[in-house]
């Protein structure tokens, strides 16, 4: 029913696109790097003179229409890139493919036009560099772009060392992860300490967490867009790195010279493997974790280009043990924890016309997580095999369709329609034993799969109503069957900017998200238990409505300036129950949970500095998050665990020489937000002690600050560049809080990682 | 020199690795009213025993520790007329009244002692709710390799609605081997897990404390079933006689109801320290505690 509306609304929107171009000639093409032949997202492509501009896609697709006139010069600029001039003639539709190359200016940011910050619509949106997150001091050396996004502004991480994040109050379930456009469900290793992103096989990082334009659907509190390189066109290159967990290797190259390419990308950490040597033979065990990256595209003719796209990551903790005793019987006893996600995408773009351009996508997306657990005793005429196998996850299929219809300089309308089939596996257990006494079972128990479609429609148009105000006006209309029931959700999307001149703009935002996906957990540690489980008859969709104002601004030397103040509801919100926690957390989920509404509003002042030898950027925001449950708390409402008054953080890279760059960065956080007993009391004469909780989350933790530094020294060989990384986590020991418990009437406080060198070794070629 | 700084470092630097883990930290807990507690649990037909107490800040842990309060006024009202005050006596710990509760009749404990804020709590008797039967059943399904016997509960609920229950199983209890808390299932829609929906059948329930609520039975006769392994009911043969499982169903009040199921989540969080902590629910007003009066029915599992 979804799906069958989106056709008319394209068939309209396809017929007003070639009536207006009539009078017009349009300008269109790619964007890529010179070098490479990769194509760029987000590069400005302008007609100076005349206020005229637009950005590439996601594609490098481009597309200007504009008076049919005298010759003009079109312009495209990108970040680290040389500006691009070609005079044009302006009297009929041309294609200009747009080849970018190396700026030589040090690590400088062209920003002109449509790109630079007030110039955008789009609010609570930030770009990420790529080199930016591999240049900041990195936990054990290992670059990690979910580390470097808890560095901004409105994003706090939760736990210490952890990479769950929490965008203006939401939780870390309602952020939508999107690697090439597929839903990542964990993005953790080892218990949340790296991300499943190795750094070296992404492209680029936006991170969005207001005003969503209506192609996003389906979280609550942001949008987390990665994508992975393409793959070099012209020639074979690679990077990798040796640190002191985990190592990497990423090769990319043509697979037909300048029409084809690949991107094949491994990481692997080798703690098992050093401590092997050491393990008894009869006792063994380990931990890894492993990610691949793979990426292929190809040209298609001047209209067509497919990508090819993959991502598979596991971690694995293993054991076996193996003893025999004196009263000649034996035992093994061996088994494992398995977690990882797979994601598959297939992309066709087509290019309709010069004004409309098409994607269309179909992927696959999957976490699983497994136990398993072997037994075997023999010896006195006994021999008892025994399996337990239990398993949870979820997996997605999806297909969908979207357009980019560029039929003026006054419009630029994105639409699209998708279907995803979830199914859930909220726990199954398997529990076997074969025994020549005679005691033989064979038991399945735990709750089916739930299977559900979720449809999602929409269609968003930025309008340029004079040079200096731009709206991007959106709705976004989502439909979610499972059980035999099906939600709907309307959801209108709203942002606009005024340029108050050329440097100064002032920007507000009003949306409504609606998200049919919950993660129950209570540790916010990333556990691999966490189980992802959909809204049902009994739990309705989580709803929130966000309505921002700001200012953004953009001075000579290379600062931009943004401050933001925002006010956030939420409908729907889950917690556990009083006294739940995460084990079993397989069995009976529904009953487990209470539904609520929580509340976040504040304030957020970003400054970064993308050009000179000092480059950086320092957030602060000043925020109230809070929560409201009928059965927690006595009705009243309560601070969310991770209400966190003040967070600052400030990093910066400073390029010494070519071969020497250093950089430093300082988080402060006011303490989490926790409930502690304050006092006891006995139960009649047998004295059963009860413990009196103050109110829930009344109290703080200490507040939580780190100091992290790295410095990198980099030469270049005849046949490859290398660097040498040392550097420091927590570099003044600072014991911060991981949690408080009560013991005899003293607080005790437990911390995690102390002072934590690293050192590692990149290479280039 | 050089070598012995780089020993010196690395010492240095494991020295601050090895000491970072737990510390003692000062919270700023504001000071916290200590309040009067209470505890009288009491049998219909029977007199009630009243212990008064006081709350403790978390710095008074200790063996020690006495929050017995044994001068308070104590007074026991019977529908709202005071019906005698009570005077404690050291024999039972407790301030024992002479008043026989009876069904039906409400009654208020109000509580008073110097330095304390009153604190009183109200509680109306409930009637008996005779059981009809109880049958066991054995071997009638396997979990986990294990055979498992139904015990069938049969009862008629009083036409009134919001009827609570609380039953127990116990083993045979004179024996060592049969004692204390084992898993009970029950697929009956009825039975509430404080957590936890059971109707699957494979939820394990305290056999101490399981609890059921009139919703969709109100005024009816429900039989009840649940699955426990059988060696958990015996008989234990004490040389002389067959020792036999009992089943115990007590008709509660909702507070009390309430009370035991915030109090058994409390217990199973434990020492959870990912768990939400757990207030276990009281009655008393500007106090904490528990006044409840049951209505006990118990009978052998044969």
């Amino acid at each position: 029913m979804l799906s069958r509306l989106s056709f008319p609304v394209l068939l309209f929107l396809l017929v007003v696109s070639g009536s207006i171009s009539a009078q017009n000639i349009t300008i269109s093409g790619y964007v890529s790097d010179g070098s490479s032949g990769e194509r760029l997202t987000g590069a400005v492509v302008f007609i100076p003179g005349m206020e005229i501009g637009t950005s590439s896609n996601t594609f490098g697709f481009y597309s200007i229409t504009l008076p049919a006139g005298d010759s003009v010069t079109l312009s495209a600029a990108y970040v680290g890139y040389a500006t691009f001039a070609r005079r044009i003639a302006r009297d009929s539709n041309l294609t200009m493919n747009i080849e970018l190359g190396e700026s030589h200016e040090l690590k400088e940011v062209v920003v002109s036009a449509e790109k630079a910050l007030q110039e955008r619509t789009q609010m609570s949106s930030i770009d990420l560099p790529i080199q930016t997150v591999k240049s900041l001091p990195a936990f054990l050396g290992e670059p990690d772009i979910m580390k470097a996004i808890q560095l901004l502004p409105g994003i706090q991480a939760g736990n210490e060392g952890t990479s769950g994040l929490y965008v203006r109050g939401g939780s870390p379930d309602q952020n939508l992860i999107l690697l090439d456009g597929v839903p990542v469900y964990n993005a953790s290793h080892l218990f949340g300490f790296f991300s499943v992103f190795n750094a070296d096989a992404i492209r680029s990082v936006e991170v969005i967490k207001g005003g969503f334009p209506a192609r996003y659907g389906g979280r609550l509190s942001s949008v987390i867009d990665i994508n992975m390189k393409e793959g070099d066109k012209n020639k074979l290159h690679g990077e990798g790195g040796i640190g002191i967990i985990a190592s990497r290797l990423t090769l990319e190259g043509p697979i037909k010279k300048g029409k084809s390419s690949f991107m094949v990308s491994g990481r692997r950490t080798y703690i098992d493997v050093l401590a092997a040597p050491f393990m008894n033979k009869d006792s063994k065990g380990g931990y890894y974790f492993y990610d691949l990256n793979g990426k292929a595209n190809f040209t298609l003719g001047k209209k067509d280009h497919i990508y090819v796209s993959g991502y598979f990551g596991n971690d694995k903790f293993y054991f076996k043990d193996k003893s025999g005793n004196d009263d000649n019987t034996s035992s093994t006893f061996a088994g494992g924890i398995r977690w990882g996600n797979t994601t598959a995408v297939a992309r066709w773009n087509h290019q309709f016309s010069p004004q409309v351009f098409g994607n269309l996508t179909s992927y696959y997306s999957r976490y699983r997580f497994q136990v398993t657990a072997e037994a075997n005793t023999s010896g006195n005429g006994v021999n008892e095999d025994y399996l337990l196998k239990f398993s949870s996850g979820i997996n997605d299929m999806a297909v969908k369709y979207d357009f980019d219809i560029i039929p003026s300089v006054n419009h630029y309308i994105k639409t699209g329609v998708s279907a995803i089939y979830h199914t859930y596996t909220p726990g199954a257990q398997t529990t076997k034993l074969n025994s020549n006494t005679g005691s033989d079972y064979d038991t399945t128990i735990g709750q089916p799969s739930i299977y559900s479609t979720e449809t999602d429609v929409y269609v968003e148009d930025d309008i340029r109503f004079s040079s200096k105000l731009k709206v991007n006006v959106g709705l976004h209309l989502a439909g979610f069957y499972v059980r035999e029931k099906l939600y709907t959700s309307l959801q209108p999307r709203l942002s606009g900017r005024y340029l108050i001149n050329e440097k100064l703009s002032a920007k507000a935002s009003f949306v409504q998200m609606n998200q049919y996906i919950n993660l129950l957990t209570n540790s916010s540690i990333g556990l691999p238990t966490d189980l992802w489980v959909p809204s049902t008859d009994r739990v309705a969709p989580q709803l929130s409505r966000q309505g921002a104002v700001g200012m953004a601004y953009t001075h000579d030397a290379g600062f931009e300036v943004s401050v933001e103040g925002y006010y956030k509801t939420m409908e729907n919100i889950i917690e556990y129950k009083e006294g739940a926690g995460f084990f079993n957390s397989a069995n009976n989920w529904e009953d487990k949970i209470e539904s609520g509404k929580g509340s976040s509003y504040g304030g957020e002042l970003f400054i970064q500095k993308k050009k000179g030898r000092f480059t950086g950027m320092l957030g602060y925001t000043l925020s109230w998050t809070n929560r409201t449950f009928a059965n927690l708390n006595n009705g009243k409402q309560f601070p969310y665990k991770y209400d966190r008054r003040h967070d600052f953080k400030v990093a910066g890279v400073y390029t010494i020489s070519p071969r020497i760059e250093v950089s430093a960065e300082w988080v402060y956080g006011t303490g989490n937000a926790i409930t502690l007993p304050v006092g006891y009391y006995q139960l009649g004469t047998t004295g059963e002690r009860i413990t009196l909780y103050g109110s829930r989350n009344g109290y703080r933790m200490p507040p939580y600050h780190r100091g992290d530094v790295s410095i990198r020294f980099t030469k270049e060989k005849e046949r490859f560049t290398r660097s040498w990384i040392l550097g420091a986590y927590n570099v003044y020991n600072r014991k911060n809080p991981f949690f408080i418990y009560e013991d005899n009437g003293r607080f005790k406080q437990i911390s995690l990682f102390p002072i934590i060198p690293s050192v590692s070794y990149q290479f280039k070629f | 020199m050089k070598s012995n700084n780089s020993i010196y470092s690395l010492i240095i630097i494991a020295a601050l690795f090895f000491t970072s883990c737990e510390k003692s930290i000062n919270v700023n807990v504001p000071p916290q009213v200590s309040r009067l507690t209470g505890a009288i649990i009491g049998e219909v037909g029977t007199p009630l025993y009243v212990t008064v107490g006081r709350t403790a800040k978390l710095t008074e842990s200790g063996i020690s520790t006495d929050l017995a309060i044994r001068d308070a006024k104590v007074q026991l009202y019977e529908d709202d007329v005071l019906a005698e005050t009570l005077v404690y006596d050291s024999s039972v710990a407790s301030y024992p009244s002479a008043t026989i509760t009876r069904p039906g009749h409400r009654y208020k404990v109000r509580i008073a002692a110097p330095g304390y804020e009153d604190a009183e709590a109200t509680e109306t008797a409930p009637t008996l709710v005779p059981v009809t039967r109880v049958e066991r059943q054995y071997d009638v399904r396997s979990m986990d390799g294990s055979k498992q016997d139904a015990v069938i509960l049969t009862f008629t609920d009083p036409p009134s609605p919001n009827d609570h229950y609380v039953i127990a199983i116990t083993g045979p209890q004179d024996s060592f081997q049969y004692h204390g808390d084992f898993c009970v299932y029950s697929p009956d829609p009825a039975v509430e897990s404080p957590q936890e929906d059971v109707t699957e059948g494979s939820v394990c329930l305290h056999s101490y404390g399981i609890f059921l609520r009139d919703i969709i039975f109100n005024g009816q006769e429900r039989a009840v079933k649940f699955y426990v392994e059988g060696g958990s009911l015996g008989p234990y043969y004490n040389g002389t006689d067959s020792i036999y499982a009992h089943i115990t169903l007590w008709h509660v009040s909702e507070a009390y109801y309430r009370h035991l199921q915030t109090l058994q989540v409390a217990f199973d969080a434990g020492n959870n320290p990912f768990a939400e902590p757990v207030n276990v629910h009281t009655n008393f007003t500007n106090g904490y505690g528990i006044f409840a009066i049951t209505a006990m029915e118990d009978r052998e599992i044969r």
